[in-house]
């Protein structure tokens, strides 16, 4: 693919054995390179579904999914996924050696890899610690860590912030913003693609719905109610107030002169 | 009178490593307490040693002292672990019939408790056809029915939609409201901030600072803990006590 655009679905059709319906009906999805792309809507909307299609872990029943021009299955490009629940990657008896695995696959340098890998979410002291025994908080970095270990041309995350305290959701979304390279995750915490996300892309009943700017799609109070996903606290707030258009951060939004409220 | 007093409750791992530190907390009728923290702070291991559950750890070493008075109940932070039955009826009746409940008296209290819940639809459905939110809310109806003084909520909306997490917020109301003492450990106040009473915020397995939600709104958003919009806001422009809210429609 040769106009920026680094991963393609193309009317994806996939079910689970023994699913009475579909989890993925015709969903297609364009992700530029570099950019960071939230995958959004209800549960059991067909977001985790599309990540791990995307990331091999399936094969579609139908339709064709590219990365880079070559399928998921071809081996290269890499598409790294890290799981929901980080419990069910984990498998090492150190965070060194669980970060390790990826890049040890690949024939990278391993001590650089997880040196870097550590230190960029912020969790190298936890290198000798067992994985299993970490808080979730921490598993999610540890998680991510061992996926960013091994150089892949995407990051697929699944449910990234769960259980992330503002302060590492906020560390996460800016090492995120400052990788060079592809991420495509999903979540349901709006406020994080709001703030983060170069684009979003909502799921219903396993298709696309709707693709935009976040302040575009997150905006929509009507369209989010009906998706099943909570709007952005600022874009309520603003809109309880008549404000447009939505300020962009909680800065901008202290320096409005607009009356504090107290309840 | 608390349902609930934990004196100097300290937990170590089999090395010695010190997860909860000489916690004290106690819980009173009719009161909602959100436990709070930064990641690795302590609060779930605290929810799960409110109920108990950690005595049955080999690993785990516990000191001091907790006394409840009446039944205390935990959802677990995955609770499709705690749902045994594949019929959701089934699966909220095994805590009764561990306690020897006749089946008329059963059947009454499962269904008026699901009717309080309004999940009355999910009873004769099978656990693996649920939502998530609705498995939260199966798991909080079969703690329900054995009419704990004290339910402990350990992060009962971290995976959820907008819709789900509606469905969960809306049996703690009903929980408050029929004066369920109720323990929530989240790290995520954005709808939960104005349903407490008060707040315990723990750092490093220790309590460092408890008190109303207003007046430990700073504090909590220095660790880390996610506030409703307004109350974030409000910190922003450098409000303090009582000119802080507390709520999302503020």
């Amino acid at each position: 693919m040769t106009d920026g655009t680094r991963v393609r679905a193309t009317d994806v059709h996939y079910a689970y054995p023994d699913a009475d319906r579909e989890a993925l009906a015709g969903a297609s999805l364009e992700v530029a390179a570099g950019e960071i792309h939230a995958l959004m809507g209800g549960n059991g909307a067909g977001k985790t579904t599309l990540l791990r299609l995307i990331a091999g872990l399936r094969d579609p029943d139908a339709g064709r999914i590219e990365v880079d021009g070559g399928t998921p299955a071809d081996g290269e490009p890499v598409v790294g996924f890290a799981p929901e629940n980080p419990k069910n990657g984990f498998f090492a008896e150190t965070v060194e050696k669980e970060v390790a695995f990826f890049p040890s696959n690949r024939g990278l340098a391993v001590t650089e890899r997880v040196e870097a890998a550590l230190d960029a979410m912020d969790v190298d002291h936890l290198h000798d610690r067992m994985p299993l025994s970490l808080s979730g908080g921490e598993q999610r970095m540890v998680s991510i860590a061992s996926v960013l270990a091994g150089d892949p041309a995407v990051l697929a995350l699944d449910e990234p912030t769960t259980h992330l305290h503002r302060h590492a959701e906020a560390h996460l979304g800016s090492v995120l913003s400052d990788l060079d390279r592809t991420v495509l995750l999903s979540t349901h915490d709006a406020d994080f693609a709001f703030e983060f996300a170069d684009t979003v892309s909502v799921v219903q009943d396993g298709s696309i719905a709707r693709t935009g700017p976040p302040r575009e799609v997150l905006g929509d109070l009507e369209f989010l109610a009906g998706a099943g996903i909570r709007a952005p606290g600022i874009v309520e707030w603003a809109d309880r107030r008549g404000l447009d258009p939505v300020p962009a951060s909680i800065e901008a939004a202290a320096e409005l002169d607009v009356e504090p409220e107290v309840d | 009178m608390p349902v609930l007093e934990a004196d100097s409750l300290s937990v170590r791992t089999a090395d010695g490593t010190r997860l909860l530190d000489e916690v004290d907390l106690a819980v009173h009728e009719d009161e909602t307490v959100l436990l709070c923290g930064g990641p690795g702070a302590g609060k779930s291991l605290l929810a799960k040693a409110l109920t108990g559950v950690l005595r049955r750890r080999e690993n785990l070493e516990i000191e001091g002292s907790i006394r409840r008075d009446g039944e205390v109940g935990l959802v677990f932070q995955h609770p499709e672990v705690q749902l045994v039955r594949r019929n959701v009826r089934h699966d909220v009746a095994f805590g009764l019939e561990n306690r020897g409940v006749d089946r008329e008296a059963m059947e009454n209290a499962i269904e008026r408790h699901a009717a309080r819940l309004d999940a009355s639809e999910l009873l004769d459905r099978n656990v693996d056809e649920l939502s998530r939110g609705e498995t939260t809310l199966v798991a909080i109806l079969g703690v329900l029915v054995t009419d704990p003084e004290l339910l402990v909520l350990d992060e009962p909306l971290a995976p959820l939609d907008g819709y789900n997490a509606g469905l969960v917020l809306d049996a703690i109301d009903h929980l408050r409201s029929r004066g369920t003492s109720v323990v929530i450990a989240e790290h995520d106040l954005r709808d939960l901030l104005g349903r407490g009473d008060r707040v315990v915020l723990l750092d490093d397995g220790r309590v460092s600072d408890r008190g109303d939600p207003r007046s430990l709104a700073p504090a909590l958003r220095e660790t880390g803990v996610k506030l409703p919009f307004p109350t974030e806001l409000a910190l922003e422009r450098g409000a303090r006590g009582r000119e802080v809210p507390i709520g999302t429609d503020d």
